[in-house]
Protein backbone atom coordinates (compact mmCIF):
# COMPACT_ATOMS: atom_id res chain seq x y z
CA UNK A 1 0.00 0.00 0.00
CA UNK A 2 1.56 3.26 -1.17
CA UNK A 3 1.11 6.28 1.05
CA UNK A 4 0.30 9.76 -0.10
CA UNK A 5 3.48 11.91 0.37
CA UNK A 6 1.51 14.83 1.84
CA UNK A 7 -0.06 12.54 4.42
CA UNK A 8 3.34 11.05 5.16
CA UNK A 9 4.81 14.53 5.74
CA UNK A 10 1.89 15.45 8.00
CA UNK A 11 2.43 12.28 10.00
CA UNK A 12 6.06 13.16 10.65
CA UNK A 13 5.16 16.75 11.58
CA UNK A 14 2.74 15.25 14.10
CA UNK A 15 5.49 12.99 15.45
CA UNK A 16 7.81 15.99 15.80
CA UNK A 17 5.08 17.86 17.69
CA UNK A 18 4.48 14.94 20.09
CA UNK A 19 8.22 14.54 20.67
CA UNK A 20 8.69 18.25 21.33
CA UNK A 21 5.93 18.29 23.95
CA UNK A 22 7.35 15.18 25.59
CA UNK A 23 10.92 16.45 25.57
CA UNK A 24 10.72 20.18 26.28
CA UNK A 25 11.14 20.00 30.10
CA UNK A 26 14.24 17.87 29.60
CA UNK A 27 15.58 20.21 26.91
CA UNK A 28 14.89 23.13 29.21
CA UNK A 29 16.83 21.43 32.02
CA UNK A 30 19.69 20.63 29.66
CA UNK A 31 19.77 24.16 28.25
CA UNK A 32 19.65 25.76 31.71
CA UNK A 33 22.58 23.64 32.83
CA UNK A 34 24.77 25.41 30.23
CA UNK A 35 23.42 28.90 31.01
CA UNK A 36 24.48 31.49 33.51
CA UNK A 37 21.94 32.59 36.14
CA UNK A 38 21.32 35.80 34.17
CA UNK A 39 20.62 33.89 30.96
CA UNK A 40 18.22 31.49 32.70
CA UNK A 41 15.93 34.25 33.96
CA UNK A 42 16.33 36.58 30.98
CA UNK A 43 13.22 37.91 29.25
CA UNK A 44 12.47 37.19 26.45
CA UNK A 45 13.90 33.66 26.80
CA UNK A 46 17.24 33.18 25.07
CA UNK A 47 17.50 30.38 22.53
CA UNK A 48 21.04 31.31 21.50
CA UNK A 49 23.53 32.02 24.24
CA UNK A 50 27.18 31.66 25.14
CA UNK A 51 27.46 28.20 26.68
CA UNK A 52 29.16 27.92 30.05
CA UNK A 53 30.43 24.93 32.00
CA UNK A 54 30.54 26.88 35.27
CA UNK A 55 27.48 25.07 36.68
CA UNK A 56 29.04 21.67 36.06
CA UNK A 57 32.30 22.79 37.61
CA UNK A 58 30.46 24.03 40.66
CA UNK A 59 28.30 20.93 41.14
CA UNK A 60 31.06 18.37 40.60
CA UNK A 61 33.86 20.45 42.09
CA UNK A 62 32.60 22.49 45.00
CA UNK A 63 29.55 20.55 46.12
CA UNK A 64 29.64 17.00 47.29
CA UNK A 65 27.53 15.80 44.37
CA UNK A 66 29.10 12.36 44.07
CA UNK A 67 28.17 11.63 47.69
CA UNK A 68 24.47 12.26 46.91
CA UNK A 69 24.80 10.15 43.79
CA UNK A 70 26.27 7.35 45.88
CA UNK A 71 23.46 7.68 48.44
CA UNK A 72 20.81 7.31 45.71
CA UNK A 73 22.62 4.31 44.29
CA UNK A 74 22.78 2.62 47.69
CA UNK A 75 19.05 3.19 48.25
CA UNK A 76 18.15 2.02 44.75
CA UNK A 77 20.29 -1.11 44.74
CA UNK A 78 19.28 -2.25 48.22
CA UNK A 79 15.60 -1.67 47.40
CA UNK A 80 15.89 -3.87 44.33
CA UNK A 81 17.80 -6.57 46.21
CA UNK A 82 15.20 -6.49 48.99
CA UNK A 83 12.31 -6.66 46.53
CA UNK A 84 13.89 -9.63 44.75
CA UNK A 85 14.59 -11.36 48.05
CA UNK A 86 10.93 -11.11 49.07
CA UNK A 87 9.38 -11.39 45.63
CA UNK A 88 11.31 -14.13 43.82
CA UNK A 89 10.56 -17.03 46.21
CA UNK A 90 6.90 -16.06 46.24
CA UNK A 91 6.81 -15.85 42.44
CA UNK A 92 8.47 -19.25 42.18
CA UNK A 93 6.04 -20.72 44.65
CA UNK A 94 3.02 -19.31 42.84
CA UNK A 95 4.27 -20.57 39.50
CA UNK A 96 5.37 -23.99 40.81
CA UNK A 97 2.45 -24.86 43.08
CA UNK A 98 -1.18 -23.96 42.70
CA UNK A 99 -2.31 -21.75 45.53
CA UNK A 100 -5.49 -20.26 44.32
CA UNK A 101 -6.41 -17.84 47.06
CA UNK A 102 -2.90 -16.73 47.86
CA UNK A 103 -1.87 -16.20 44.28
CA UNK A 104 -4.94 -14.06 43.62
CA UNK A 105 -4.17 -11.85 46.59
CA UNK A 106 -0.50 -11.56 45.70
CA UNK A 107 -1.16 -10.92 42.04
CA UNK A 108 -3.24 -7.87 42.92
CA UNK A 109 -0.45 -5.68 44.22
CA UNK A 110 -2.55 -2.64 43.33
CA UNK A 111 -5.01 -3.24 46.16
CA UNK A 112 -2.80 -1.97 48.98
CA UNK A 113 -1.89 0.98 46.79
CA UNK A 114 -5.41 2.35 47.22
CA UNK A 115 -3.97 3.78 50.38
CA UNK A 116 -1.86 6.86 49.77
CA UNK A 117 1.77 6.86 50.87
CA UNK A 118 0.90 9.38 53.55
CA UNK A 119 -1.08 6.64 55.29
CA UNK A 120 2.12 5.00 56.43
CA UNK A 121 3.46 8.28 57.86
CA UNK A 122 1.77 8.03 61.23
CA UNK A 123 2.36 4.30 61.77
CA UNK A 124 6.05 4.65 60.89
CA UNK A 125 6.33 7.74 63.02
CA UNK A 126 4.80 5.99 66.00
CA UNK A 127 6.94 2.91 65.39
CA UNK A 128 9.98 5.12 65.85
CA UNK A 129 8.60 7.25 68.66
CA UNK A 130 5.82 6.07 70.94
CA UNK A 131 3.30 8.66 72.03
CA UNK A 132 4.25 9.73 75.56
CA UNK A 133 1.45 11.03 77.65
CA UNK A 134 2.72 14.01 79.64
CA UNK A 135 0.44 14.79 82.50
CA UNK B 1 16.68 -35.91 57.46
CA UNK B 2 13.42 -34.95 59.16
CA UNK B 3 14.26 -31.29 58.94
CA UNK B 4 14.98 -31.45 55.22
CA UNK B 5 11.76 -33.35 54.76
CA UNK B 6 9.81 -30.71 56.63
CA UNK B 7 11.23 -27.91 54.47
CA UNK B 8 10.70 -29.98 51.34
CA UNK B 9 7.05 -30.64 52.21
CA UNK B 10 6.23 -27.07 53.16
CA UNK B 11 8.30 -25.39 50.47
CA UNK B 12 5.38 -23.48 49.02
CA UNK B 13 4.48 -21.98 52.40
CA UNK B 14 8.06 -21.12 53.27
CA UNK B 15 8.68 -19.45 49.93
CA UNK B 16 5.55 -17.32 50.05
CA UNK B 17 5.90 -16.42 53.72
CA UNK B 18 8.35 -13.51 53.25
CA UNK B 19 6.16 -11.85 50.63
CA UNK B 20 3.01 -12.33 52.70
CA UNK B 21 4.77 -10.99 55.78
CA UNK B 22 5.94 -8.01 53.78
CA UNK B 23 2.45 -7.22 52.50
CA UNK B 24 1.02 -7.55 56.00
CA UNK B 25 3.67 -5.45 57.77
CA UNK B 26 4.33 -2.77 55.18
CA UNK B 27 0.94 -2.42 53.47
CA UNK B 28 -1.86 -3.89 55.53
CA UNK B 29 -0.61 -2.73 58.91
CA UNK B 30 -0.44 1.01 58.06
CA UNK B 31 -4.01 0.92 56.75
CA UNK B 32 -5.35 -0.86 59.83
CA UNK B 33 -3.32 1.36 62.13
CA UNK B 34 -4.60 4.50 60.41
CA UNK B 35 -8.13 3.19 60.86
CA UNK B 36 -7.34 2.64 64.55
CA UNK B 37 -5.87 6.15 64.92
CA UNK B 38 -8.94 7.73 63.34
CA UNK B 39 -10.98 6.62 66.38
CA UNK B 40 -8.53 8.05 68.90
CA UNK B 41 -7.62 11.54 70.04
CA UNK B 42 -3.92 11.29 69.14
CA UNK B 43 -2.90 14.91 68.74
CA UNK B 44 0.82 15.53 69.15
CA UNK B 45 0.39 19.13 70.31
CA UNK B 46 -2.28 18.53 72.97
CA UNK B 47 -0.20 16.22 75.19
CA UNK B 48 -3.33 14.29 76.13
CA UNK B 49 -2.95 10.53 76.68
CA UNK B 50 -4.09 8.33 73.84
CA UNK B 51 -7.66 7.13 74.23
CA UNK B 52 -10.65 6.12 72.14
CA UNK B 53 -13.10 8.87 71.31
CA UNK B 54 -15.28 6.98 68.84
CA UNK B 55 -16.53 9.03 65.92
CA UNK B 56 -15.59 12.40 67.41
CA UNK B 57 -12.79 13.06 64.92
CA UNK B 58 -15.06 11.97 62.07
CA UNK B 59 -17.74 14.45 63.12
CA UNK B 60 -15.15 17.18 63.39
CA UNK B 61 -13.51 16.52 60.02
CA UNK B 62 -16.75 16.04 58.10
CA UNK B 63 -18.01 19.43 59.27
CA UNK B 64 -14.77 21.13 58.25
CA UNK B 65 -15.28 23.21 55.05
CA UNK B 66 -11.61 22.89 54.13
CA UNK B 67 -11.97 19.09 54.06
CA UNK B 68 -15.14 19.17 51.99
CA UNK B 69 -13.51 21.58 49.52
CA UNK B 70 -10.52 19.26 49.28
CA UNK B 71 -12.77 16.31 48.42
CA UNK B 72 -14.39 18.28 45.61
CA UNK B 73 -11.00 19.43 44.38
CA UNK B 74 -9.64 15.88 44.43
CA UNK B 75 -12.52 14.67 42.28
CA UNK B 76 -12.22 17.65 39.93
CA UNK B 77 -8.48 17.13 39.55
CA UNK B 78 -8.92 13.41 38.91
CA UNK B 79 -11.76 13.89 36.44
CA UNK B 80 -9.86 16.51 34.41
CA UNK B 81 -6.68 14.43 34.41
CA UNK B 82 -8.39 11.19 33.39
CA UNK B 83 -10.47 12.81 30.64
CA UNK B 84 -7.52 14.60 29.03
CA UNK B 85 -5.06 11.75 29.50
CA UNK B 86 -7.38 9.11 28.08
CA UNK B 87 -8.23 11.29 25.07
CA UNK B 88 -4.66 12.29 24.24
CA UNK B 89 -3.20 8.91 25.16
CA UNK B 90 -5.69 7.16 22.87
CA UNK B 91 -5.01 9.69 20.08
CA UNK B 92 -1.25 9.22 20.35
CA UNK B 93 -1.64 5.44 20.36
CA UNK B 94 -3.81 5.54 17.21
CA UNK B 95 -1.30 7.80 15.44
CA UNK B 96 1.66 5.61 16.38
CA UNK B 97 -0.07 2.30 15.61
CA UNK B 98 1.74 1.63 12.33
CA UNK B 99 5.23 0.74 11.20
CA UNK B 100 7.48 3.73 10.59
CA UNK B 101 11.10 4.76 10.82
CA UNK B 102 12.01 5.83 14.36
CA UNK B 103 9.14 4.12 16.20
CA UNK B 104 11.54 2.85 18.84
CA UNK B 105 12.82 6.37 19.43
CA UNK B 106 9.30 7.77 19.89
CA UNK B 107 8.50 4.96 22.34
CA UNK B 108 11.64 5.92 24.26
CA UNK B 109 10.48 9.55 24.34
CA UNK B 110 7.11 8.34 25.68
CA UNK B 111 8.88 6.57 28.51
CA UNK B 112 10.90 9.60 29.59
CA UNK B 113 8.12 11.51 31.44
CA UNK B 114 7.20 8.29 33.29
CA UNK B 115 10.69 7.85 34.70
CA UNK B 116 11.33 11.54 35.41
CA UNK B 117 11.59 12.51 39.08
CA UNK B 118 8.30 14.21 40.02
CA UNK B 119 10.03 16.85 42.13
CA UNK B 120 12.39 17.75 39.26
CA UNK B 121 9.39 17.89 36.92
CA UNK B 122 7.67 20.19 39.39
CA UNK B 123 10.66 22.53 39.56
CA UNK B 124 11.01 22.72 35.76
CA UNK B 125 7.31 23.39 35.32
CA UNK B 126 7.40 26.05 38.04
CA UNK B 127 10.09 27.84 36.04
CA UNK B 128 8.05 27.30 32.92
CA UNK B 129 4.86 28.67 34.55
CA UNK B 130 6.56 31.69 36.14
CA UNK B 131 4.30 34.70 35.43
CA UNK B 132 7.15 37.12 34.60
CA UNK B 133 9.99 35.06 33.14
CA UNK B 134 8.27 31.79 32.26
CA UNK B 135 8.37 30.18 28.86
CA UNK B 136 4.63 29.44 29.05
CA UNK B 137 3.68 33.12 29.02
CA UNK B 138 6.24 33.76 26.29
CA UNK B 139 4.58 31.06 24.17
CA UNK B 140 1.14 32.54 24.89
CA UNK B 141 2.48 35.94 23.78
CA UNK B 142 3.77 34.44 20.53
CA UNK B 143 0.30 33.35 19.47
CA UNK B 144 -1.24 36.57 20.76
CA UNK B 145 -3.03 35.24 23.85
CA UNK B 146 -3.10 37.20 27.11
CA UNK B 147 -0.67 36.19 29.85
CA UNK B 148 -1.82 33.77 32.52
CA UNK B 149 -0.80 33.58 36.17
CA UNK B 150 -0.61 29.75 36.07
CA UNK B 151 0.12 28.33 39.52
CA UNK B 152 0.42 31.76 41.14
CA UNK B 153 -3.29 32.50 41.06
CA UNK B 154 -6.05 30.63 42.84
CA UNK B 155 -8.21 30.42 39.71
CA UNK B 156 -5.62 28.79 37.46
CA UNK B 157 -3.55 26.78 39.96
CA UNK B 158 -5.51 23.51 39.73
CA UNK B 159 -5.84 23.50 35.90
CA UNK B 160 -2.10 24.21 35.63
CA UNK B 161 -1.36 21.24 37.87
CA UNK B 162 -3.66 19.13 35.69
CA UNK B 163 -1.53 20.15 32.69
CA UNK B 164 1.61 18.90 34.43
CA UNK B 165 -0.08 15.64 35.39
CA UNK B 166 -1.32 15.24 31.82
CA UNK B 167 2.19 15.81 30.53
CA UNK B 168 3.61 13.20 32.85
CA UNK B 169 0.99 10.46 32.62
CA UNK B 170 -0.55 10.65 29.12
CA UNK B 171 2.39 8.54 27.83
CA UNK B 172 1.41 5.72 30.20
CA UNK B 173 -2.10 5.54 28.73
CA UNK B 174 -0.60 5.83 25.24
CA UNK B 175 1.79 2.93 25.85
CA UNK B 176 -0.92 0.72 27.36
CA UNK B 177 -3.27 1.47 24.43
CA UNK B 178 -0.45 0.90 21.94
CA UNK B 179 0.18 -2.53 23.44
CA UNK B 180 -3.56 -3.21 23.30
CA UNK B 181 -3.81 -2.13 19.67
CA UNK B 182 -0.89 -4.36 18.71
CA UNK B 183 -2.65 -7.40 20.17
CA UNK B 184 -5.95 -6.88 18.30
CA UNK B 185 -6.81 -9.52 15.67
CA UNK B 186 -6.65 -8.36 12.04
CA UNK B 187 -9.61 -10.35 10.61
CA UNK B 188 -12.37 -7.85 11.60
CA UNK B 189 -10.44 -5.10 9.84
CA UNK B 190 -10.09 -7.10 6.65
CA UNK B 191 -13.78 -7.95 6.49
CA UNK B 192 -14.72 -4.35 7.31
CA UNK B 193 -12.57 -3.13 4.44
CA UNK B 194 -14.14 -5.70 2.13
CA UNK B 195 -17.58 -4.44 3.17
CA UNK B 196 -16.48 -0.88 2.36
CA UNK B 197 -16.39 0.60 5.86
CA UNK B 198 -14.87 4.08 6.11
CA UNK B 199 -11.94 4.89 8.40
CA UNK B 200 -14.10 6.65 11.06
CA UNK B 201 -16.53 3.71 11.00
CA UNK B 202 -13.68 1.27 11.52
CA UNK B 203 -12.42 3.38 14.43
CA UNK B 204 -15.80 3.76 16.15
CA UNK B 205 -17.27 0.32 15.46
CA UNK B 206 -14.25 -1.95 15.60
CA UNK B 207 -11.15 -0.46 17.18
CA UNK B 208 -12.70 1.31 20.16
CA UNK B 209 -15.08 -1.51 21.23
CA UNK B 210 -12.31 -4.09 20.94
CA UNK B 211 -9.92 -1.87 22.86
CA UNK B 212 -12.44 -0.95 25.59
CA UNK B 213 -11.13 -3.44 28.21
CA UNK B 214 -7.59 -2.13 27.76
CA UNK B 215 -8.72 1.49 28.04
CA UNK B 216 -10.73 0.67 31.17
CA UNK B 217 -7.73 -0.98 32.80
CA UNK B 218 -5.62 2.08 32.01
CA UNK B 219 -8.33 4.36 33.42
CA UNK B 220 -8.57 2.35 36.64
CA UNK B 221 -4.80 2.40 37.16
CA UNK B 222 -4.64 6.13 36.43
CA UNK B 223 -7.65 7.05 38.61
CA UNK B 224 -6.17 5.36 41.66
CA UNK B 225 -2.93 7.26 41.17
CA UNK B 226 -4.60 10.56 40.26
CA UNK B 227 -6.84 10.46 43.35
CA UNK B 228 -3.77 10.33 45.56
CA UNK B 229 -1.48 12.61 43.55
CA UNK B 230 0.95 14.10 45.98
CA UNK B 231 4.45 14.82 44.68
CA UNK B 232 3.68 17.18 41.79
CA UNK B 233 1.25 19.28 43.81
CA UNK B 234 3.52 19.34 46.84
CA UNK B 235 6.57 20.32 44.79
CA UNK B 236 4.81 22.99 42.75
CA UNK B 237 2.29 24.76 44.98
CA UNK B 238 2.24 22.93 48.31
CA UNK B 239 -1.56 23.19 48.10
CA UNK B 240 -1.54 26.94 47.55
CA UNK B 241 -2.11 29.72 46.79
CA UNK B 242 -4.30 29.74 49.87
CA UNK B 243 -6.04 26.36 49.72
CA UNK B 244 -6.62 26.62 45.96
CA UNK B 245 -4.86 23.41 44.95
CA UNK B 246 -5.18 21.46 48.17
CA UNK B 247 -6.30 17.90 47.44
CA UNK B 248 -7.20 15.31 50.04
CA UNK B 249 -3.75 13.78 50.18
CA UNK B 250 -2.00 17.15 50.57
CA UNK B 251 -4.49 18.19 53.25
CA UNK B 252 -3.95 14.95 55.17
CA UNK B 253 -0.20 15.41 54.98
CA UNK B 254 -0.48 18.96 56.31
CA UNK B 255 -2.76 17.86 59.13
CA UNK B 256 -0.46 15.05 60.21
CA UNK B 257 3.03 16.48 59.82
CA UNK B 258 2.48 20.27 59.81
CA UNK B 259 -0.31 20.62 62.40
CA UNK B 260 0.27 17.24 64.16
CA UNK B 261 -3.46 16.54 64.27
CA UNK B 262 -2.88 12.86 63.58
CA UNK B 263 -6.43 11.85 64.55
CA UNK B 264 -8.02 14.15 61.98
CA UNK B 265 -5.42 13.32 59.33
CA UNK B 266 -6.27 9.63 59.85
CA UNK B 267 -9.94 10.32 59.25
CA UNK B 268 -9.04 12.06 55.97
CA UNK B 269 -6.80 9.19 54.87
CA UNK B 270 -9.47 6.63 55.68
CA UNK B 271 -11.91 8.68 53.57
CA UNK B 272 -9.42 8.87 50.71
CA UNK B 273 -8.88 5.11 50.92
CA UNK B 274 -12.62 4.45 50.83
CA UNK B 275 -13.06 6.87 47.90
CA UNK B 276 -10.27 5.19 45.95
CA UNK B 277 -11.58 1.70 46.63
CA UNK B 278 -15.18 2.67 45.84
CA UNK B 279 -14.35 4.39 42.57
CA UNK B 280 -12.25 1.56 41.23
CA UNK B 281 -14.79 -1.05 42.30
CA UNK B 282 -17.41 1.10 40.58
CA UNK B 283 -15.43 1.24 37.35
CA UNK B 284 -14.77 -2.50 37.48
CA UNK B 285 -18.46 -3.18 38.06
CA UNK B 286 -19.21 -0.99 35.05
CA UNK B 287 -16.83 -3.10 32.99
CA UNK B 288 -18.44 -6.30 34.22
CA UNK B 289 -21.99 -5.18 33.45
CA UNK B 290 -21.25 -3.88 29.95
CA UNK B 291 -19.64 -7.24 29.06
CA UNK B 292 -16.67 -5.78 27.23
Amino acid sequence: MKRNPTKQALFYVGLLFISLILLFPFLRMLASSFKTQVDIISWPPKFIWKATLANYERVFGEQNFLQYFLNSTIVGVSAIVGALLFGLPAAYSIARFTQKKLSVSLRQPRYPSFSPETTSCSPRYSACKRPRPCR
Amino acid sequence: MIRGGFIERNLKMIFTLPAVMFVVVMMLFPIVYTLFLSFTNWNLTSGMPLRFVGFKSYARVFSEPRFLDAIGRTFLFTAMCIALETFFGMAIALVLNRAFVGKGLIKLFLLLPLVATPVAVGIVFNLFFDPTIGLANWALGLVGLPKSEWVSSAATALPSLVLVDVWQWTPMIALICLAGLASLPSDPYESARVDGASAPQILMRITLPMLAPTILTAIILRSIDALKTFDIIFAMTGGGPGYASETLNILAFKYSLDYFKIEQASVMLVSLFVIGLASSLGIMKLRGSSEV
